[in-house]
C-alpha cells in the first residue's frame, strides 16, 4: 500500500509538468534562419474555394488572397501614422492584367495579360484561365455562388438568374472569351460602375484552370471539393506547404512571383482562437502578428516593448439593427429616439479606448461616394426623450408589451468586445425610459436569424463589410428591397427612393449623376433610420516592431506579400 | 472479606444531543457478589454497564460522575492505563454475542488476543495462546472445545457465541464481570444452560458480576442483590427477596374466570404461512388451528421462533396465510375486501411489545389515541382528544400525558397507552405480542392487573403471545404451547402448569426461572432440552422434536404426530404421550435417558 | 452494542455556527443586497476597468463615506463593462439563491413526495420511476443542465426547472431508503392495524418521519445549486447578461486575466466558494446532529 502511494503521488506531479509542456508546445513546427513569419488568428481557413461554404468566412479569406491574384488591384499610396499603406480607391493598377479598355461598340472590356507568370504548380497564365474562372462561377456549382452573384452585379453577359432555373443557361458561351492566349474578352451590359471594383475582389480571383482540372471528378467536374480540402490553385505570392484545418495553415513564398519573392518565405497561420491568448503570445514575442484581440487587449500592447498595434478606420462598423417590421421599431419617432440615446462618445472612449471614430452614415466613410448624413451632435439624450414621447411612449410607458422585441441581441462569440458596448447602449437606453434585456445570441444563430429568417427585432452588429468598395453597391446589398436586390436587407427596409438610388448605383455608369442619387439614397436612409450607426472603428494588428510593409485591403486580410521582418 | 465495594459507581451523568440518560446514577457493587440490575427499556441499564468502564456509544457522551475501583477513578483515567484496566481487572459481555466478535479472526486468535493484551495472564507463545483458549472454552461449556476454537464467528449459533464471549471476558482474569443481557436472544433452554454455566464460573473464581436483564426468573434464580433503574437513577441495591416480596408480582395472581359457554368469536382453521427468502421457503406456521370465545384469554406459548407472533399477526391480517383459514364471529377474513378489513378494525385490535415502536415519534400520545376516534367513529378533533383523554385516565395514565410524545414518558406508562389505543373503538377482541416483555419485572403485573379489569368491564377477549411462563400463569384462561411452528400441547392453565405433557412443555416449565427467590434449589434437578432448535427452513419430516427429545424412539423421526385429544380433554402432539405420562416418578435426564424404562400397567 | 472510548471529542458545533453564519449572510444580501449597493449592478459608469482602492485607503474612505457628496468609492473595482463589482457581488445572492432555493425547494418536494411512493408501494411503476431516476442520475449534472438550457432557451425560469429534474433523484433516493426502512417499523403496523388507509399511513406517518436525511441533503443541495448556476452562466447558458450573478462575472472577468485585471473575477469567485462551504457546512452540521 505504501509503495502504491508513492508511484501515485509521482504519478500526479508527472503529469501535470507533461501536460504544461505538451500544450505550451512549439507554436509553429521548427523555426528556421529563413524569414518566417507567425500570424495567429481566431481560426485557419476552413476551405479555400470562394463559391464554397467557408466563402464568407474572414479567416478563409485570408487564404483565398494570399495563394491568388486578381485580374486588377487598387493602387497604394500613402502610408497612414501606424505605418500601413492605404489604397487610393479611384485608382486602379495592373495585377495578373497588365492593362484594361472598355469598348464601346462591343460593350465589352478587354484585359491584356502579363506574360511570364507561373503558377505554384508550374503553368504559365493565360486567357484560358480567365475564361475558366468565369466559366466556373456561372456553373454555380459550389455551395454558395459567390462567383456568380459578383459577376452579375458587375454587369457581366449571361450572369442572371436563369442559371438557376435553366442547366443550359450555366454555359459560359462566349461572354468571356480568349482573344489570344494573352488576351481575353469579356462581354457586360453596359459601363457598369461596380466592375472593375469588383475584378478586385476575393470573388474574382484567377484559378490555374491546368491544375484545377486535373482534379476534377465526375461527380465534381470544377474540383470544389479539391479547392476546399487541398488546395486553391492560383497564381498568387504564396503556395500550400501544409493545411491541417483547426490548427495552421503554412505557406511557401512562391518564388515565381510576378511581383518579385515575397521576403517573406514562410508564413504560418496559427489557429488561437482566445484573442487574450493571441494577446499573451505577441507579448511573448513567441509569435510575430495577431489579428483581431480585444480593443482593450490592443490598448493594453501599447505598453509593451517590442510590440505595437498598427491599424487603419477601414470598413469596419458598428450600428445598430432594427427591425422595420417588429414593433415598436416599425415607429419612425421610436428608431429615432433610439439612435439619438446613443453614447457614441462614451463608447469611443469606454468600449474602443479611442480606437473608433463617430459614424455618421449607412456605408464606411472610405468608400467612395459616402456622404456624411447626420448631424454634428446627434446624441441628445433630451431630444431622445422628446421623440420617445412623441412616439407614442412618453416615459416608456407602454413598453413594457415589448418586452421579447426589446431585447438587444449581439452574437455571443463576441462578448468580451460587445458585452460592454451593450451594458453601455442598456444603461443608456434605460436612463431615457426604454427597459432594454440583453440577449446574446451564438453566432450561427444570430447569422440564421439575420440573413435567413430576417425576424431579428432589435440587434447590435459590428461585421457588416461590403466586400465591394462602392458606397452605391453598399447601399443596394443593404437598404435595397428584396425584389431590387437587396440580399442583405436585414431590417426589412422597403422604400422606393432608396430601391431608385440602389437601380441608379447598379446601371449607371461612374459619374456626377451617379454619385448624385447615391447620396440621395444615403440621406434618404438616415432620414428614415434605416441603421443606427455608432461608430467606425479601426481595424487593428498587433504586430511585433520587426514587422513592417503592412497594407490594408478593404476584405481586411493581410498579404503577406507586402511584409518584410528586419532581422 | 473485603466490605469495600468491588467497584462503585458514583453520580455518574451521560448525555445525548437530544437527551440526558443518565442523571446521577450511583451503584457500589459488593465484592463477590452478582448484582441484577433491571429497569424498563430505555431506562438506561445498557448505558449505565458500559459507563462502569467508561465507555459510551457516540454521539452521547459521560458528562460527570466517579467509576472507583479501588484507589483510582476509572473516569478520570485515559489511555494505557484504561487499556491495561480493561479486560484485565473489569470486562464487558455486551448484548449481541454475533456482532461483537471480529468475522475475520477465529474465536481462538480473539480468545488469545484478550489474554497476550494483559501481561499479567500471557503466555509466551502461539501454541500456549491456544491451549489457554481451549481450556477456557470447555470451561464455559462448549462442545467439541478443540475444533471449535478455529471456528469463525459466523459459523457459531447463538449460544455459542456467547459462550466464546464470555470466554474472552474470563480470559485475562477479571475481578468484575459486567454482563450486559447476556441470553436475549437466546432461546429459554439454551438460556438455562448457560446462565448455570455462568453463575458457577462466577462463583468459582470469586468474580463480583453486574448482571443487567429484564427476566423476573433470571434475577430470582441467579442474583444475590438487585438494582431497578428508573428515570436515569439506580434504585437501592436490595437483596433479592426483599425485590421480590414487594414487587407487585406477588401474590401470584390468576386471571379471574371466564364464561364458559360463550359463542366461538376467533377461529383459525388450518393455518399456515410461509416466507421465500433468497430461495429458501421458511415455514413459520405449519397447521394451526384454535378457537377463541368471547370474553376469554388464550395464551400462546413459546420461544423465539416458534411461529406464535407470526400467528398473532395472521389473526389480525397484518399478514395474509399461505393457506387455512381465519374467521372472526364467523365471517372469513379471505373474504373481505379493504375497506371491510379497515372497518374490521375496529373489532379486533393488535398491541405490540415495544411500546415506542408503536407510536409515531413525532406525534403527541393524545393524537395518537385520537386516531382510532377519527376514522372508526367519526369523532371531530375536539370530541376525539376528549376522548382520548379519558381513555388514558380509564388505563390508569395521568390525562396529562395526553400532550407528551412517546419519548418522554416511560415505558410502563407508554404500554398502558398502547392497550388504550387498542381499546378506543371497543373491540371484541385484541391480540397481544408480547405486552410486557420491554417492562421492569415490576410493572408487569400492573399491566395483567389492567388487562383483567378491562376483560371484566369490557368483555373483551385476548390472544395473549409471550415467552414468558410468568404472565403467562397469571393471565390466560387456557394455553397452547407453540414449537416450530405447530401446536404441540392445548390445554387449560392448570393442565399446562401442573402436569405438562408434551416433553416440549415439560422442558420449558423445567426451565423456566420462577421468579420466587424460593424456588432456586428446586430449579437445579429438571429436564433438560439438549442441542439446539433445528432451522425452520428445514423442517424434518417426523416430529419437530425428535432431534432433541429424550423420550424421543427411531419412529419418531420418522412420522409426524398429529394433535390428539388426551385423556384430560386437552391436546397434545406427541407418539408417545400416553407412555411418556404414564409413569410419573423418573423425570429423564441426558445422562439416566437410557435407563428409563416405560412402566406399562 | 458498540462503544467508543468517552473522550471522543465532540465536532459539529463550529461548523454549525460558521455555517449559520455565511447562510445567514447570503440570505441578508439575497433580500437587501440590491438595495443596499452603492451602484446600480447594471448600469455602466463612466470609467472601466478600474482596480479596487488599495486596503489601507480602506478605513479613511469608509469613514468619507458619511457625507454624502462624495460619490460611493468602487470598493472592488470596475470591471471592463464599466459596473461596479461590489454593486454587482452584493446583487448576485438575489439571483443565485433565488434559483438556487427555488430549485431546491421544488425537486424536495417533487423527489420526497416519488420518493415516498416508491418506498412504500412496489408496482411497476415505481420500478420505473426508480429505473428512470438511475438513468437520469447517471449523465453528469453539468452537461445535462447546459443541454436543457440550451434546448429551452437561457433564462432563470429554465434554469430552475433544469435543476428540479436533475436533483430530483437524490431526494427520490434518499426518501425511498428512509421510507423503506421505517415501512417496516411498529408504529406503521399499528397505525394499520388501527385502520389507518395505505394513503394516510403513507403520508401522515411515514413520511414526516423520513425527511431527516433529505433536510439533510437540502442544504448541500443549495450549495450545489449555487455553483451549478454559476457553471451554466460561466459557459453562457445560464442567466443573460448583466444580470448580477457571480458564474456570469467569473466567465466575463477570465478573459481580463491576461491583461492584468484580476478584480472582476477574484471576487465572485471568492464569494461563490464562501456561500458553498457556507450551505455545504450547515447540512453537514445539520446531519450529523440530527441524523439517525
Amino acid at each position: 500500500m505504501q509503495m502504491q502511494f508513492h508511484y501515485v503521488s509521482r504519478l500526479l506531479v508527472t503529469v501535470p509538468w507533461i501536460a504544461i509542456s505538451v500544450a505550451c508546445g512549439p507554436i509553429a513546427p521548427d523555426r528556421p534562419s529563413e524569414a518566417t513569419l507567425i500570424y495567429l488568428a481566431e481560426d485557419v481557413p476552413a476551405g479555400l474555394d470562394y463559391d464554397g461554404p467557408a466563402a464568407a468566412l474572414p479567416t478563409s479569406q485570408t487564404g483565398m488572397v494570399n495563394l491568388m491574384e486578381p485580374l486588377i488591384g487598387y493602387a497604394y499610396g500613402d502610408e497612414n501614422e501606424d505605418g500601413v499603406a492605404l489604397p487610393d480607391f479611384e485608382t486602379f493598377a495592373p495585377r495578373l492584367s497588365e492593362s484594361w479598355r472598355y469598348n464601346e461598340a462591343r460593350r465589352s472590356w478587354v484585359f491584356k495579360l502579363r506574360e511570364g507568370v507561373f503558377s505554384c504548380a508550374g503553368n504559365e497564365l493565360t486567357a484560358d484561365d480567365v475564361v475558366y474562372t468565369f466559366a466556373r462561377g456561372k456553373s454555380v456549382s459550389g455551395a454558395i455562388p459567390v462567383g456568380w452573384f459578383l459577376a452579375s452585379t458587375a454587369g457581366v453577359s449571361g450572369f442572371d438568374a436563369s442559371v438557376f432555373e435553366d442547366e443550359a443557361a450555366r454555359v459560359i458561351g462566349d461572354a468571356v472569351r480568349r482573344v489570344d492566349r494573352y488576351t481575353v474578352e469579356i462581354r457586360v451590359s453596359g459601363r457598369n460602375a461596380l466592375f472593375l471594383p469588383i475584378m478586385t475582389t476575393y470573388g474574382m480571383l484567377i484559378f490555374d484552370s491546368k491544375e484545377t482540372q486535373k482534379h476534377a471528378t465526375d461527380d465534381d467536374p470544377w474540383a470544389h471539393d479539391y479547392v476546399n480540402n487541398v488546395t486553391a490553385p492560383g497564381f498568387g505570392p504564396y503556395c500550400l506547404e501544409r493545411w491541417a484545418k483547426n490548427d495552421m495553415f503554412v505557406m511557401r513564398a512562391n518564388e515565381n512571383y510576378y511581383r518579385g519573392a515575397p521576403a517573406l518565405k514562410r508564413v504560418v497561420i496559427k489557429r488561437i482562437p482566445q484573442s487574450s491568448n493571441r494577446f499573451i503570445l505577441v507579448k511573448s514575442g513567441e509569435a510575430d502578428m495577431a489579428e483581431r484581440l480585444t480593443p482593450r487587449e490592443f490598448s493594453a500592447l501599447a505598453d509593451v516593448d517590442g510590440a505595437r498595434v498598427a491599424g487603419v478606420v477601414g470598413n469596419e462598423t458598428l450600428f445598430l439593427h432594427m427591425n422595420f417590421k417588429t414593433p415598436p421599431f416599425d415607429n419612425l419617432k421610436f428608431r429615432e429616439a433610439i439612435a439619438r440615446a446613443l453614447p457614441t462618445e462614451k463608447i469611443i472612449r469606454n468600449g474602443y479606448f479611442g480606437e473608433a471614430r463617430a459614424w455618421r452614415g449607412v456605408t464606411p466613410s472610405t468608400y467612395p461616394g459616402f456622404v456624411d448624413a447626420l448631424d454634428e451632435d446627434y446624441y441628445d439624450p433630451d431630444a431622445a426623450r422628446r421623440l420617445l414621447a412623441e412616439a407614442g411612449f412618453p416615459e416608456g410607458e407602454g413598453l413594457r408589451g415589448f418586452q421579447e422585441s426589446l431585447r438587444l441581441a449581439y452574437v455571443a462569440e463576441k462578448e468580451a468586445t460587445l458585452g460592454p458596448i451593450a451594458t453601455m447602449l442598456q444603461t443608456a437606453l434605460r436612463e431615457i425610459g426604454v427597459p432594454v434585456e440583453l440577449d446574446p445570441i451564438p453566432l450561427t444563430q444570430y447569422g440564421d436569424r439575420q440573413l435567413v429568417k430576417k425576424d431579428l427585432p432589435f440587434a447590435l452588429n459590428d461585421q457588416e463589410k461590403p466586400v465591394v468598395v462602392d458606397a452605391g453597391y453598399a447601399l443596394s446589398l443593404f437598404f435595397a428591397s428584396p425584389d431590387a436586390g437587396g440580399i442583405n436587407n436585414m431590417v426589412n427596409v422597403a422604400d422606393p427612393s432608396v430601391d431608385a438610388a440602389a437601380l441608379a448605383a447598379a446601371s449607371l455608369p461612374a459619374g456626377e449623376e451617379r454619385a448624385a442619387r447615391i447620396a440621395d439614397g444615403q440621406r434618404r436612409l438616415a432620414e428614415i433610420v434605416a441603421w443606427a450607426p455608432v461608430v467606425e472603428y479601426r481595424t487593428q494588428w498587433a504586430v511585433r516592431d520587426h514587422v513592417s510593409g503592412l497594407t490594408w485591403h478593404p476584405d481586411n486580410a493581410v498579404r503577406f506579400a507586402d511584409l518584410e521582418i528586419a532581422r | 472479606m473485603d466490605a469495600r465495594p468491588a467497584i462503585a459507581a458514583d453520580n455518574i451523568h451521560v448525555a445525548f444531543p437530544r437527551a440526558e440518560v443518565l442523571r446521577g446514577a450511583s451503584l457500589a457493587m459488593p465484592r463477590g457478589a452478582v448484582v441484577g440490575l433491571t429497569g424498563a427499556s430505555g431506562s438506561g441499564k445498557s448505558t449505565f454497564a458500559a459507563a462502569m468502564l467508561g465507555l459510551v456509544r457516540p454521539p452521547g457522551r459521560i458528562t460527570g460522575g466517579k467509576v472507583m475501583l479501588g484507589d483510582e477513578d476509572l473516569l478520570a483515567l485515559t489511555g494505557s492505563r484504561l487499556r491495561e484496566i480493561r479486560g484485565s481487572k473489569i470486562s464487558l459481555i455486551v448484548q449481541n454475542p454475533r456482532a461483537a466478535l471480529h468475522p475475520m479472526r477465529t474465536i481462538a486468535r480473539q480468545i488469545g488476543a484478550v489474554s497476550s493484551a494483559h501481561e499479567r495472564a500471557a503466555p509466551k507463545n502461539a501454541d500456549a495462546l491456544r491451549r489457554q483458549a481451549v481450556d477456557l472454552l470447555e470451561l464455559v461449556g462448549v462442545n467439541d472445545a478443540a475444533r471449535r476454537a478455529d471456528a469463525f464467528a459466523h459459523e457459531l449459533s447463538g449460544g455459542m457465541a456467547q459462550r466464546a464471549l464470555i470466554a474472552m471476558a474470563l480470559a485475562a482474569k477479571p475481578e468484575i464481570l459486567i454482563a450486559d443481557e447476556p441470553t436475549s436472544g437466546l432461546d429459554v433452554t439454551v438460556a438455562a444452560q448457560f446462565l448455570d454455566m455462568m453463575a458457577a464460573t462466577v462463583k468459582d473464581r470469586g468474580v463480583s458480576m453486574l448482571l443487567v436483564t429484564q427476566e423476573a426468573g433470571v434475577l430470582a434464580t441467579y442474583c444475590d442483590f438487585v438494582a431497578e433503574m428508573a428515570d436515569g437513577r439506580v434504585g437501592p441495591l436490595q437483596e433479592t427477596t426483599t425485590y421480590f416480596k414487594q414487587g407487585a408480582s406477588r401474590p401470584r395472581r390468576k386471571p379471574p374466570p371466564a364464561a364458559e359457554d360463550a359463542e366461538i368469536l376467533v377461529r383459525v382453521d388450518g393455518l399456515r404461512k410461509q416466507f421465500v427468502t433468497r430461495g429458501a421457503t421458511l415455514t413459520a406456521v405449519n397447521d394451526v388451528s384454535l378457537a377463541i370465545r368471547a370474553g376469554e384469554t388464550l395464551g400462546l406459548v413459546g420461544e423465539s421462533g416458534s411461529g406464535k407472533t407470526t400467528v398473532g399477526r395472521c389473526i389480525v391480517a397484518l399478514e395474509t396465510p399461505t393457506s387455512g383459514e381465519v374467521s372472526f364471529a364467523g365471517e372469513p377474513l379471505s373474504a373481505l375486501k379493504a375497506p371491510d378489513l379497515r372497518r374490521l378494525r375496529a373489532k379486533v385490535q393488535f398491541v405490540r411489545q415495544d411500546p415506542f415502536d408503536s407510536f409515531n415519534p413525532r406525534w403527541t400520545i393524545g393524537r395518537s389515541l385520537a386516531e382510532p376516534f377519527r376514522i372508526h367513529l367519526g369523532s371531530g378533533g375536539e370530541e376525539a382528544a376528549a376522548k382520548a383523554r379519558d381513555l388514558l385516565k380509564e388505563v390508569g395514565c395521568d390525562a396529562d400525558s395526553a400532550d407528551a410524545r412517546p419519548r418522554a414518558l416511560s415505558a410502563g406508562v407508554l404500554q398502558r397507552a398502547n392497550i388504550a389505543r387498542a381499546m378506543a373503538t371497543a373491540p371484541e377482541f385484541v391480540v397481544l405480542d408480547e405486552p410486557t416483555s420491554a417492562l421492569a419485572p415490576s410493572a408487569r403485573g400492573d399491566i395483567i392487573a389492567l388487562l383483567a379489569r378491562l376483560q371484566q368491564t369490557r368483555g373483551t377477549a385476548f390472544l395473549f403471545i409471550s415467552h414468558d411462563l410468568t404472565t403467562i400463569a397469571a393471565a390466560c384462561h387456557r394455553i397452547a404451547v407453540m414449537y416450530l411452528g405447530e401446536i404441540v400441547e392445548f390445554g387449560t392453565r392448570e393442565q399446562i402448569f401442573e402436569t405438562p405433557a408434551h416433553p416440549y412443555t415439560k422442558a420449558l416449565i423445567a426451565a423456566h426461572l420462577s421468579d420466587d427467590p424460593g424456588e432456586r434449589e428446586r430449579h437445579a434437578a429438571r429436564l433438560r432440552l439438549e442441542g439446539e432448535i433445528p432451522s425452520p427452513i428445514d423442517l424434518p419430516p417426523g416430529c419437530v422434536l425428535a432431534s432433541r427429545c429424550p423420550y424421543a424412539e427411531n419412529r419418531c423421526a420418522k412420522e409426524h404426530p398429529q394433535l390428539d385429544a388426551f385423556a384430560d380433554g386437552r391436546r397434545v402432539r406427541c407418539l408417545r404421550a400416553e407412555d411418556i405420562n404414564a409413569q410419573h416418578e423418573t423425570i429423564p435426564t441426558p445422562s439416566n435417558a437410557t435407563e428409563a424404562q416405560p412402566h406399562v400397567d | 452494542m458498540s462503544v467508543a472510548v468517552h473522550d471522543a471529542p465532540a465536532a459539529g458545533d463550529g461548523l454549525l455556527k460558521i455555517g449559520a453564519i455565511i447562510v445567514g449572510l447570503m440570505t441578508f444580501l439575497a433580500i437587501f443586497g440590491p438595495v443596499i449597493a452603492p451602484y446600480d449592478p447594471t448600469a455602466a459608469t463612466d470609467t472601466v476597468s478600474t482596480p479596487p482602492p488599495p486596503l489601507i485607503d480602506w478605513p479613511r474612505l469608509f469613514i468619507a463615506q458619511f457625507d454624502p457628496e462624495i460619490p460611493a468609492p468602487h470598493w472592488f473595482g470596475v470591471d471592463a463593462a464599466g459596473l461596479d463589482v461590489f454593486s454587482r457581488t452584493i446583487s448576485a445572492p438575489r439571483t443565485d439563491l433565488l434559483i438556487a432555493l427555488t430549485a431546491t425547494a421544488f425537486s424536495f418536494v417533487i423527489g420526497v413526495t416519488l420518493g415516498a411512493l416508491a418506498g412504500f408501494f412496489r408496482h411497476w411503476s415505481t420500478e420505473l420511476l426508480m429505473r428512470a431516476s438511475d438513468i437520469l442520475q447517471s449523465f453528469p449534472v453539468f452537461i445535462s443542465a447546459m443541454i436543457l438550457v440550451a434546448l429551452a432557451g437561457r433564462s432563470g425560469v429554465n434554469i430552475v426547472l433544469a435543476m428540479t429534474l436533475l436533483y430530483s433523484p437524490i431526494f427520490i433516493r434518499l426518501t425511498r431508503a428512509e421510507v423503506m426502512s421505517l415501512r417496516n417499523r411498529g408504529f406503521v403496523e399499528a397505525a394499520r392495524a388501527t385502520g389507518v388507509s395505505e394513503r394516510n399511513i403513507v403520508f401522515r406517518y411515514v413520511l414526516p418521519n423520513a425527511l431527516g436525511p433529505a433536510a439533510a441533503q437540502a442544504s448541500v443541495t443549495i450549495g450545489f445549486a449555487i455553483l451549478l448556476t454559476a457553471g451554466l452562466s460561466f459557459v453562457g447558458a445560464g442567466v443573460r447578461p448583466p444580470t448580477p450573478e457571480w458564474g456570469l462575472m467569473i466567465a466575463n472577468g477570465a478573459s481580463q486575466i491576461v491583461l492584468g485585471d484580476w478584480w472582476p473575477s477574484l471576487f465572485p469567485g471568492a464569494a461563490i466558494s464562501i456561500t458553498v462551504f457556507g450551505f455545504a457546512s450547515l447540512g453537514h452540521a445539520l446531519e450529523r446532529r440530527y441524523g439517525r
